[in-house]
């Protein structure tokens, strides 16, 4: 049997106490006592005794006093105790059984059974056990909540539904939540129960303890069963972060392992696997709380997005965690139109297409005359490339229709360019301001202007092009693209000429060029304009329930976009600006789709990966402050166990005997006349 | 009532801020009252008048008498044998305590008493000293019939004020062995002492050194007749001491102070001492009276 005090802030109020015993030690003898010299004529023996008497007298009042303070304080503490009730089969009480649906409940204990299952048959038998008419409900963690209600069946489907929740979870809230519910129930005996395994940040440490947090008696039930053999992906990367058909990436796995300290060192297999295809596996060997990482190569040989999973092939005591996706897009070459004068742009080709080998090259290159340019299938070309070309207005427009498609245009000038005036024109520029300094592809003067100013305006921030110089023929030179993911310009002289480098590298490459033409100027490429102005890509990977940013851009104005999850669609206007929207990513782990459309047409389709959080279930152990344990296989116990009752009416009784005592005792402290005195 | 009879009210005595007016008018009144009397009873103070003669002491002429009669006359005391008186006056501080402010302190009362006897006796050309104590002897001043003397006492007596402690027994031992000569000893205290049987034995020392022994106890009424002790701490002024309240309160007081009483009754009664118990309420010419009638018997 325990005392529980509601109000334990009211005993501050035994503070008084204090005065009485302060009034006790002040009280001045001389208030009742007079002079009277005659006294010194009495006993001895008389007066110690009457002294005696006096001091117990005074005592029994103080004592009698202090009490009454006491009692006073504790009455309004509101006391009560707990003891224990008779067999189930009383009185009806009401319950509380609070799960925890947190992934870390998803780990296996020593018996085979996950925490959930344990948890979940501990409120079956919870359930069975109560006593009828008894209401009941149960709360998961995460947040759905049923009851309070009498009807079992009802409550017993609610917890075999429980499934583990990548939902954040709080325990605190749930059982505040159910004792606030429970509050209409018109029953006085209220219990709760909290089943979890109380992993590391359960109970906040900074969260009143359960039985004043729901001013319930509220017992646990510890599912867990201390630290586990955990071996879980913390990481997958992939670099470059660009794919591309035939080129060679890397993947890099980072593994962790948690277990107890004492635990010995564990190998376990890594996989990689690639739509489901088995790329590589590599075994780790790992001592408790070590990380560690696993690298595999990788090489794309078609275009398309894929998944990447990596997976620990290892029984541990969460599977939730062994795996992680990642969804990428595997570029294709770029189709690309090399539109050059015979035995002209050969290094154009090459710097194109530096790698032998069409599969490993980033472009594809088809060569056609300038004269062969009307008639060439621009509908299958992602990239005109143009070297030394003579176009006429057809062809112009042509390649403006392109652009505007989508399209991407490169323009490379011969020097003597600047004293054509046909090619000048055909640029929307002159040759006066050519001579004068930097050249400046101004937009709105020619279609063919505005199309490379779009063009170069994806990967140029302000269009420019600046200080035309010829090249020398035999020139070499080595061009490094240094900026990673941001389109750059970066100028080199060769030889007679200049090498001016756009790049959208995602990592240094350098390749040799050489001049073979006496004049030439050369634009550099690795990424081709049409991909500078793509819509920015949905994200690869998320996890439940996070937001996801999707941006779109559109060509021309008035467009709509639909965006179509696993959760549902969502029509959008879409302007030739960029926009973000955000949706909530699915609930559960794996892979989701996102496709946008546009005037009921697919636009694009992408796959989100969406990965489980990493469960921080061995890390720490957190039980609530000063709540009771109950054993999860004795779990019935909690209803046999106590009721709490409130016990004033012992202590008004105490009261009132306190104060008849001391109305009494005071009654025999009669002040007397104040009229004696000396002369 | 004759008006110098009303000065024998206590009350009014306390009136008189000069020692010696005190004195005086007490000694008048209780003359007063005597003649007034028609009982005669003893007249120790003087037998009869007798007209004045030249060379008789200008001071016996009674002028009341002279008022009277318009001529003079002189008092004749009956006795004119130089008694040599010593006035042994208690002046602890349970002497200074009165029950309420219309009476005078016990002090107070002693003091005139005392006063008045030392006139009494400088008049009636006797000897008469004084010896104060507490604890022990305070003042001592020599028997001596001069007028002079008388000034000089009753300065002593209205100097000293009353404080200490009380060892009436080791007082009066200490005073027995300062007289010398053969007289009487006048006792004026409250007696209040739980050494009775120590205060008698000093008393029963006095006359068996050849002094005759006139104890004058002097209580407040309230010590006499307490009341209202109920409930009520009583402190000594002398120590300081606090007895509780008794739950007898009263009843168990008064047993107390009839004993103590009784005790010098008694001692009276076996002849030993001359014996009277005044109340601070009670009339002066009481106090003259036990004197005189205690000097009567022995003359």
């Amino acid at each position: 049997m325990g005392l529980l005090l509601l109000n334990p802030w009211m005993l501050s109020a035994l503070a008084a106490a204090a005065v009485p015993v302060w009034l006790h030690l002040r009280a001045r003898r001389s208030e009742r006592c007079i002079p009277f010299p005659a006294a010194a004529i009495l006993p001895e023996a008389q007066t110690a005794r009457a002294a005696r008497r006096r001091r117990l007298r005074e005592l029994l009042l103080l004592a009698a006093r202090i009490a009454l303070l006491v009692l006073l304080a504790l009455l309004f503490a509101k006391p009560g105790v707990r003891r224990r009730t008779e067999s189930p089969s009383g009185a009806p009480l009401a319950l509380a059984i609070v799960l925890d649906d947190s992934p870390s409940m998803a780990a296996r204990t020593s018996g085979g059974s996950t925490r959930l299952e344990k948890a979940r048959a501990c409120a079956l038998r919870l359930l069975n056990a109560l006593p009828e008419g008894s209401p009941a409900l149960v709360a998961l963690t995460s947040g759905p909540i049923e009851g309070p209600t009498a009807d079992r069946p009802r409550l017993r489907a609610f917890v075999e539904r429980a499934a583990v929740s990548f939902l954040p979870t709080s325990l605190p809230h749930a059982l505040r939540r159910s004792a606030r519910r429970l509050e209409g129930v018109a029953i006085p005996d209220r219990h709760a129960v909290l089943v979890s395994d109380f992993a590391h940040g359960a109970w906040p440490g900074d969260v009143a303890a359960p039985d004043a947090l729901a001013l319930l008696p509220v017992r646990f039930a510890d599912v867990g069963d201390g630290e586990a053999d955990d071996w879980l992906v913390s990481g997958l990367s992939v670099e470059p972060g660009r794919l591309w058909q035939g080129l060679a990436a890397r993947v890099r796995v980072r593994v962790k392992r948690r277990a107890g300290a004492g635990a010995p060192a564990a190998e376990a297999p890594v996989a990689l696997r690639v739509n489901d295809r088995l790329v590589g596996r590599e075994h780790l060997r790992l001592e408790p709380g070590e990380s560690a990482e696993a690298n595999f190569a990788l090489a794309p040989r078609s275009a398309g997005p894929i998944a990447l999973e990596a997976r620990i092939e290892i029984e541990d005591a969460n599977a939730l965690d062994d795996a992680r996706t990642v969804v990428l897009d595997v570029n294709a070459p770029i189709e690309t139109l090399l539109v050059a004068p015979p035995g002209r742009g050969r290094f154009v080709r090459d710097a194109l297409a530096p790698f032998p080998g069409a599969e490993r090259a980033r472009c594809r290159v088809r060569s056609v005359a300038p004269a062969e340019l009307g008639r060439a299938p621009l509908e299958e070309i992602e990239l005109v490339v143009l070297v030394d070309a003579q176009l006429d207005s057809a062809t112009a427009e042509r390649l403006v229709r392109f652009t505007d498609g989508g399209g991407g245009l490169l323009v490379f000038l011969d020097p003597a360019a600047d004293r054509d005036a046909g090619a000048a024109r055909v640029l929307g520029t002159s040759p006066r301001r050519e001579r004068k300094g930097p050249a400046t592809l101004a937009a709105g003067r020619s279609a063919l202007g505005r199309a490379c100013a779009r063009a170069f305006g994806g990967a140029l921030p302000e269009g420019k092009v600046q200080r035309w110089r010829p090249l020398a023929p035999g020139a070499r030179a080595e061009v490094a693209f240094t900026l990673r993911g941001e389109p750059a310009a970066l100028e080199r002289p060769l030889g007679r000429g200049r090498v001016v480098t756009f790049g959208f590298a995602p990592e240094p490459e350098s390749a040799p060029l050489v001049a073979d033409a006496p004049t030439l100027f050369v634009v550099l490429i690795h990424e081709s304009a049409v991909h500078l102005a793509r819509s920015s890509d949905v994200p690869l990977a998320t996890r439940p329930g996070e937001p996801v940013a999707l941006t779109l851009e559109a060509r021309e104005r008035g467009a709509t976009a639909t965006i179509i999850t696993a959760l549902g669609r969502r029509e959008i206007p879409v302007d030739p600006v960029q926009l973000r929207t955000c949706f909530p990513a699915p609930e559960s782990p794996g892979i989701a789709w996102v496709e946008t459309q546009r005037d009921g047409k697919p636009l694009r389709r992408r796959a989100l990966a969406v990965n489980a959080p990493v469960a921080e279930f061995a890390a720490g152990r957190s039980r609530p402050p000063g709540a009771r344990p109950v054993e999860p296989n004795r779990i019935e116990s909690v209803l046999a166990g106590e009721v709490f009752r409130e016990r004033a009416d012992v202590l008004a009784a105490l009261f009132f005997l306190f104060f008849a005592l001391e109305t009494v005792l005071a009654a025999r402290h009669v002040r007397g006349p104040k009229e004696a005195g000396h002369g | 009532m004759h008006p110098a009879v009303r000065h024998l009210d206590p009350e009014t005595i306390r009136r008189f801020r000069r020692l010696d007016l005190v004195a005086r008018t007490i000694v008048e009144g209780f003359y007063a009252g005597r003649r007034a009397s028609r009982r005669r009873g003893f007249s120790v103070e003087f037998s009869d008048y007798r007209e004045y003669a030249p060379g008789d002491n200008p001071g016996d002429i009674d002028w009341t008498v002279w008022a009277r009669t318009d001529r003079h006359y002189v008092r004749q005391h009956e006795s004119e044998t130089n008694l040599r008186c010593t006035i042994c006056l208690d002046r602890s501080a349970s002497m200074d305590w009165r029950s309420h402010a219309r009476v005078p302190t016990k002090a107070e009362y002693a003091t005139a008493v005392a006063a008045a006897l030392a006139w009494l006796l400088v008049h009636g050309r006797d000897r008469v000293g004084l010896v104060t104590f507490d604890t022990r002897v305070r003042t001592h001043l020599a028997a001596k019939a001069r007028r002079a003397h008388l000034w000089r006492l009753l300065e002593v007596l209205d100097r000293e004020r009353s404080e200490g402690r009380t060892d009436l027994a080791a007082a009066l031992d200490a005073a027995a062995r300062l007289m010398r000569r053969r007289g009487m000893v006048v006792v004026i205290s409250d007696l209040l002492s739980r050494d009775t049987q120590g205060v008698l034995r000093a008393l029963r020392h006095l006359a068996f050194r050849g002094q005759d022994v006139v104890v004058l106890q002097i209580l407040d009424e309230r010590e006499l007749e307490p009341t209202g002790l109920e409930g009520i701490d009583l402190e000594d002024p002398e120590t300081g001491a606090v007895a509780p309240a008794l739950k007898a309160g009263a009843r168990a007081y008064r047993r107390e102070i009839l004993r103590l009483i009784d005790a010098y009754r008694g001692e009276a009664t076996r002849g030993r001492i001359d014996y009277a118990l005044l109340s601070t309420s009670t009339p002066f010419d009481r106090a003259l009276a036990t004197f005189l009638r205690s000097r009567a018997a022995r003359c």
